[in-house]
């Protein structure tokens, strides 16, 4: 073959191949946005816990045993967006049943009125490697107050419990924030400094990737 | 002192404000008018005691923080009796309007049917002598009654705000009983019933009180009808407080406690009913081992 001809031949090859070079290129600085997915969180692994001061004596514990959530989440980036997080007020627990029935009536939770307590953020603000803040709002006996809650991105990876027609790509995501029941209207025993104000939320959970 | 403990915010502070404001009232407006000193007796001390313990909200979202505004609207409809004076038809319209407004606005369209209900009772109310402390003992007796069955359907704030209007109550009818020393008159009944009214909307929709007991409660502000009496209207041209006091004599110290006793029988069935045969049902156990079906954990 003439030196011609192959220079020829060589210009063609690389004309061929330019379009799937560029696409290659353009694949390889694509943005952030496109790793973006959605989780939900899985209602089997979602425990919502709080802690409330009784008298001085001690906090009391308790959960709430019905919650759903998810949030936008991109792991390339660390981008966190779209978090919503809903507690059913009447499955709060406390270990007794009085208290219980206490806790969900109109001197605290109202659960009869206002069934649903709602955590929203829309962006989460990395401050650490795995480390966030939300600024949300969060939705309590019908009033709607800022809200900041502390994220740790704890693990994200193919789920060892998978089964062998499904595979989970699991989140797992611990979540701590304080907010004032006074700043909701929640004011009983508030005075007199039987129950406090200050209502620790601890929250953690694993999402499943959609 | 803890000033908000739950007997100073529901009885020590509503009854002594009561009973100072209702003197200081009859004090500038003196004896002859003395139906509105006791409005302002009641309804300061309710309204003080109230913002005292639950504050007030300017933007009320639950039953309970709605629950003062509609003793606001009850005192105003119980300034318009008081000054209505021979005119008990028009306090008694106004009273029933803020009736069906204060519990429509808590419950919705059965909340202003219980408004209407309760309006034909404050008018049996208002039939009360305003010479003697019988409405307000019925008013005390039943406000007694409906804390003792939010307290067992598991209210606590529910509880102290009935005691509060029972205390706020009877300071004011302190200045009536043993001896009458201003009438009590429409305005301090229209007040005193619309908030009982009120406070008995908002506990039949956010506890779980029997219907019964509710029903009971309010038949015991119906004693009155029992004990009876000529108004204080038949006697005229008397300055209050002095000689119609003398011609009362035993019927004022004794008619009241009459009333009181029979509305204490009907509230004893109505609580009764609350705690062993309505909604609130036997209390759960606190130590030692819950029966399965009691364990919230396994429902």
């Amino acid at each position: 073959m003439t030196r011609t001809r192959l220079s020829l031949a060589a210009s063609m090859a690389a004309g061929c191949y330019r379009p799937l070079v560029a696409l290659l290129l353009a694949a390889a600085a694509a943005p952030a946005w496109a790793q973006l997915a959605r989780y939900e969180i899985d209602p089997e692994h979602f425990s919502v816990g709080f802690l409330v001061e009784h008298i001085g004596y001690a906090k009391v514990l308790g959960m709430f045993r019905t919650a759903k959530g998810s949030f936008q989440f991109d792991e390339k980036s660390g981008a966190v967006s779209d978090v919503r997080i809903e507690v059913d007020t009447t499955s709060v627990f406390t270990n007794h049943r009085k208290r219980d029935d206490h806790l969900k009536g109109p001197d605290f939770l109202n659960s009869g009125e206002f069934p649903r307590m709602v955590f929203t953020a829309g962006q989460g603000k990395r401050t650490a490697d795995r480390d966030y803040t939300l600024d949300g709002q969060l939705e309590l006996l019908g009033k709607t107050q800022p809200v900041t809650m502390k994220a740790r991105w704890n693990k994200s990876g193919q789920y060892e419990m998978s089964t062998l027609f499904s595979k989970a790509y699991v989140t797992g995501v611990s979540v701590r924030g304080t907010f004032k029941r006074s700043a909701f209207g929640m004011r009983y025993g508030l005075d007199n400094g039987w129950v406090g104000d200050d209502v620790e939320l601890m929250i953690e959970f694993e999402a499943r990737r959609q | 002192m803890d000033l908000h403990h739950p007997f100073v915010e529901s009885v020590a502070l509503p009854l002594l404000l009561s009973l100072a404001l209702t003197g200081i009232a009859r004090g500038f407006v003196g004896a002859a008018r003395g139906g509105l000193a006791a409005v302002i007796g009641v309804g300061g001390a309710v309204i003080a005691a109230t913002t005292w313990m639950s504050g007030l909200s300017p933007a009320p979202t639950s039953t309970l923080s709605r629950l003062p505004w509609t003793f606001v609207a009850a005192i105003v409809a119980g300034w318009i009796a008081a000054v209505a004076g021979r005119r008990p038809a028009v306090g008694w319209l106004v009273a029933a309007a803020v009736a069906i407004a204060a519990l429509g606005w808590l419950g919705g369209v059965r909340g202003a049917i219980n408004g209407a209900i309760g309006s034909l009772l404050l008018a049996a109310l208002m039939r009360a002598p305003a010479d003697r402390a019988d409405a307000a003992a019925a008013l005390v007796i039943a406000a007694l009654g409906l804390a003792a069955a939010t307290m067992g359907a598991g209210s606590l704030a529910l509880f102290q705000q009935a005691l509060l209007l029972a205390a706020a109550t009877g300071g004011a009818a302190l200045w009536l009983w043993p001896k009458p020393r201003l009438a009590f008159g429409p305005g301090a009944t229209v007040a005193a019933t619309v908030c009982w009214l009120a406070t008995a909307q908002a506990a039949s929709q956010s506890v779980a009180i029997a219907p019964l007991t509710l029903g009971l409660l309010a038949a015991a502000l119906l004693a009155t009808i029992v004990t009876g009496g000529r108004h204080a209207g038949a006697v005229h041209g008397d300055r209050w407080g002095l000689g119609v006091a003398a011609r009362a004599g035993r019927a004022a110290l004794l008619r009241p406690l009459a009333t009181a006793a029979i509305a204490g029988i009907i509230v004893a069935a109505a609580v009764g009913w609350q705690f062993y045969g309505g909604a609130a049902g036997p209390p759960a156990a606190t130590d030692g081992a819950k029966p399965a079906a009691e364990d919230p954990y396994l429902k």
